[in-house]
């Protein structure tokens, strides 16, 4: 098929989306098949909601009970209450309920204490049943596996079923450009489609809605992205289908062709990358970071000098800047001991950072591997995107991991100042009751803006553009290379 | 006239540029995840191997400065080894490892979400983190790319390739009213090419299965092995059967080849993706998992006065420990631990509920009785986690009682009771049991396939030559 020179007449387009449509819709099995996948939305979607919904009552219910101990630990010496410690319990992100993510395998609560950085716990997945090696029924499973398996049932013979018949001839003969076919056969399935993610697509925004009411918020435009992602995701694999069906010889060679491609992208790649980037990317246990900060506040870091040199170093420009230097014999014990503990506070934190930092680039060069795999397969884009839009992925976790460890130094060293200003002549003495504890700043945890989110998967965004053109480009291409007969 | 039509189809089958191409296919993913299962087996029990190298070299350490103490050196204040409180807390971490089985290789289970390894101290265990692999959430989310996922996921859909047109396609190219105007009927025809389709298929499928171990270096001479061995080419056997008796029923409805493979696609998705997501939900819906996070607060509260007690000890820096605080301790410890231990209990009493649904959902689809199946062989199960769990916990009570019962009568440790320090040993639990829960998912697969073939049969007794 040439390009027509001249333009479509008016109304063309539409016709042709009409005609296509009606044929879908006339297949009795669309519509069993569209009641399945409908179901399984609305079941997804329910349970997914409860579990969310759950999720963000225990959490804001445990965070309460935690500040509540922390407010009535009674009498103390501040440093000891700072070995007491408290714990932040990890808000529930509101769009988990779509799309689950990896938060199951990560942890749920921290220990803020003094001198250490503890690791985040309770994560769901020890409670796991040998079921959850499937991947369990959430809404994006449902969107990314089943959706494209959906359209290519429902396009892969839309060029070959038409030669098959006869009736692809007859289309040629009406001088249309290929273009204009294209795109008509394209916007039917794409139409068919959205008839049976409306109703789905309707009790997600009450979701939404209700959950701003009583559960987690949504912040911005996170659900929109999220929406975005996945209609240009939808539209990659209409693309595909209708390039592989202009190109085929035969519906059944373009069926077990596009099958073979979900095969590869849906099934294989996803898990295949996932396994590589372990294996070529490793990184260090969260005991082996432990073992290593404590050895190192033992003995001071590997390129630096020991600890005593360095504690003294701290606790010299502590006295400076508190106007004290020279003058420790006239100083208040208490104020001593305390920027003596403020200064090994210092320490402690510099050898947590410069371990942490070692661990952080470890991580982030194994997700990078994981979603380079998105050059191979638009599947494992989208389900970056989605968890990441969710703010269900491993970097929203470890940027509450951060917050809360940013809170634990504040609080940390509000304690040991509060002592050395109130504690005269004898630190350890000093006891300190509820009016200290109240007036230990609150966590509050914001989660990251859309713009963080986009540039710390850039890569996964780009592939899913990537993917867009390259099929739309292949589905118009093929189009006009069209065999007629 | 059977024979005949065996050997054109063996013929077709080898010069068939298609089949040549899906073995290699497959070959190259079995060999791709018969690698990965090795090494995750290697990477734990190395892990194991270190955490019991480090618990050996402290322990010498230890009794290396109880000998020099002995001989009048000076004891470090928070590191005296003669103190049964200080080194069953801190000093000595004692290492519990749950070694792997012989055919680890075949599948990964739960291995890489529930540590195998646990360090213990006499501190009560709901206080201690347990963590897990460092491979990451992602993998852990995505699922390992084991022998498991191999056969349970990726083998249906090369049986099906290969079988999807069995009929079909001889109606297409218009060879079946041909062959059925010689003297055979077409039931045995179907059946015979469906019986030629499954040698081959069994021979390609059982040659891969049972070589990836090998290549792994899984023992077959272990004890328990040959059973497990058994069992798994059992498992393997009658998987395959089963989608190639499903593919068998499916060309019996008489349509194109390509509405049998949307129809044998869907049924895979069915049975692979839907089936167990819903069985995953009704499970966590009817037996929810008990809130870890309420469990914290829970702790938290009961342990008030032993945090008061251990916060005061370790944040008076530099200041003697008074002489019976650590009886007190021992004491609050106590009742922290039996306010805990009914939280503890409803928690593996509703996990031993959640087991046994699964274990009964299981038969809903094949792919889960497989998937189970092979995490049984393999040792990996959930199952034997908690059984794991349980001895233990075991273990933790023996090492109080060592430690507790010498800090109660104040009496210093000596070379002797180092000598005499409780070991860690996993006793497994008797075949018997595993045998019996593989068996029975065996013979539900059976039970399938006979079903599903006897249906066929049915069908195409019935059936008109017509195209």
């Amino acid at each position: 098929m040439s390009d027509a020179r001249r333009p479509a007449p008016r109304g063309t387009h539409r016709a042709l989306i009409k005609k296509e449509l009606r044929e879908v819709v006339r297949d009795g099995r669309f519509w069993v098949i569209a009641f399945a996948v409908a179901g399984l939305l609305v079941v997804a979607l329910a349970f997914g909601f409860r579990q969310s919904h759950a999720v963000h009552t225990e959490r804001s219910h445990a965070q309460a009970g935690a500040d509540d101990h922390w407010r009535e630990q009674g009498e103390k010496n501040p440093h000891v209450a700072a070995h007491y410690g408290t714990y932040v319990f990890k808000p529930a992100s509101a769009l988990s309920f779509v799309d689950p993510g990896v938060e199951p395998y990560l942890g749920a609560s921290v220990k803020l204490e003094a001198h250490r950085r503890n690791d985040l716990e309770a994560g769901r997945a020890q409670d796991a049943t040998g079921l959850t090696r499937f991947g369990g029924l959430s809404v994006a499973a449902v969107l990314q596996l089943l959706i494209p398996l959906l359209t290519i049932g429902l396009g892969f013979g839309a060029w070959t079923a038409e030669r098959e018949r006869g009736t692809l001839r007859q289309l040629a003969s009406l001088g249309l450009a290929p273009r204009v076919l294209a795109i008509g056969k394209g916007f039917g399935i794409a139409a068919a489609l959205a008839a049976l993610l409306v109703p789905a697509i309707a009790l997600g925004a009450l979701a939404v809605a209700i959950g701003n009411e009583h559960g987690a918020a949504v912040s911005g435009g996170r659900p929109l992205a999220m929406a975005l992602a996945y209609v240009a995701y939808f539209v990659v694999f209409v693309a595909l289908t209708l390039a592989v069906s202009a190109r085929a010889s035969s519906s059944r060679g373009a069926l077990i062709t596009l099958l073979g491609f979900w095969v590869f992208a849906a099934l294989i790649v996803p898990r295949a990358a996932s396994d590589a980037a372990a294996v070529l990317a490793p990184v260090p246990s969260s005991r082996d970071i432990a073992d290593a900060v404590k050895s190192g506040v033992a003995t001071g870091l590997p390129a630096g000098p020991d600890r005593e040199a360095r504690v003294a170093t701290l606790t010299e420009e502590l006295l400076e800047t508190q106007g004290f230097k020279g003058a420790e014999m006239l100083m208040d014990a208490a104020l001593l001991s305390a920027i003596e503990l403020r200064a090994e506070a210092m320490f402690e934190n510099e050898v947590i950072d410069h371990h942490h930092e070692r661990l952080a680039d470890a991580i982030a060069r194994r997700e990078r591997l994981a979603q380079a795999a998105a050059l191979l397969s638009p599947v494992v884009a989208i389900r970056s995107l989605s968890m990441a839009f969710a703010g269900t992925d491993y970097a929203h976790h470890r940027h509450f991991a951060d917050g809360a460890e940013g809170h634990r130094r504040a609080l940390v060293e509000m304690l040991n100042k509060e002592m050395g200003d109130k504690g005269g002549s004898d630190a350890w003495s000093f006891q300190a009751g509820r009016d200290l504890w109240e007036r230990a700043p609150p966590f509050v945890h914001r989660q990251p803006s859309l713009h963080w989110v986009a540039r710390n998967n850039w890569l996964s965004l780009a592939s899913l553009l990537g993917w867009l053109g390259l099929a739309s480009l292949a589905a118009w291409l093929f189009a006009r290379r069209i065999r007629v007969v | 006239m059977l024979r005949a039509v065996f050997r054109v189809e063996w013929k077709s089958a080898l010069r068939d540029g298609s089949l040549r191409a899906l073995l290699v296919v497959f070959s190259l993913l079995v060999l791709y995840a018969a690698v990965g299962g090795a090494r995750f087996t290697k990477v734990e029990s190395a892990a194991a191997e270190a955490a019991q190298r480090e618990e050996s070299a402290k322990l010498e350490s230890l009794r290396a400065e109880l000998q020099a103490i002995a001989a009048g050196a000076p004891v470090k204040n928070a590191a005296d080894p003669r103190s049964p409180m200080q080194v069953g807390r801190e000093l000595l971490p004692r290492v519990a490892a749950l070694p792997a089985g012989p055919l680890a290789v075949v599948a990964v289970g739960q291995r890489d979400v529930l540590p195998q390894t646990v360090l213990l101290t006499t501190k009560p265990r709901v206080l201690e983190s347990e963590t897990s692999s460092a491979d990451g959430p992602l993998r852990q989310s995505n699922g390992p790319f084991d022998l498991s996922f191999v056969f349970v996921f990726l083998l249906p859909l090369i049986v099906i390739a290969l079988s999807y047109d069995l009929l079909s396609s001889e109606r297409e190219r218009g060879t079946l009213s041909l062959v059925l105007s010689q003297p055979v009927a077409l039931t045995r025809f179907v059946l015979s090419k469906a019986l030629q389709r499954a040698a081959l298929l069994l021979a390609i499928v059982l040659a891969f299965a049972l070589v990836a171990p090998l290549l792994a270096r899984a023992s077959f001479t272990a004890p328990g092995a040959p059973l497990r061995l058994a069992l798994y080419a059992g498992l393997v056997t009658l998987y395959t059967l089963f989608w190639l008796s499903l593919a068998l029923f499916v060309n019996t409805w008489g349509r194109s080849s390509a509405a049998n493979a949307l129809s044998l696609v869907g049924l895979w998705l069915a049975l692979l993706v839907v089936v167990p997501g819903l069985a995953s939900v009704t499970v966590d819906t009817v037996y929810p998992s008990p809130s870890r996070v309420e469990l914290i607060n829970l702790a938290r509260a009961a342990a008030k006065d032993a945090e008061s007690e251990s916060s005061a000890m370790e944040g008076n820096h530099g200041k003697p420990v008074a002489a019976d605080s650590e009886r007190r301790a021992l004491a609050v410890q106590a009742a922290f631990e039996s306010q805990v231990a009914p939280v503890l209990r409803g928690f593996s009493e509703q996990h031993a509920r959640q087991q046994s649904m699964v274990n009964k959902l299981r038969f809903l689809s094949p792919a889960i009785v497989l998937s189970e199946g092979l995490a049984e062989v393999a040792d990996a199960s959930v199952a034997r986690h908690r059984d794991f769990s349980v001895q233990v916990d075991a273990y933790h009570a023996e090492l109080k009682a060592f430690f507790g019962q010498r800090a109660q009568r104040g009496a210093a440790l000596t070379l002797a009771d180092y000598d005499a320090l409780p070991q860690f040993r996993y006793v497994a639990p008797h075949d018997d049991d595993l045998a019996s829960r593989v068996l029975s998912g065996l013979l539900a697969l059976a039970a399938a396939c006979a079903a599903l073939v006897a249906l066929a049969v049915a069908r195409l007794r019935r059936a008109s030559v017509a195209a």
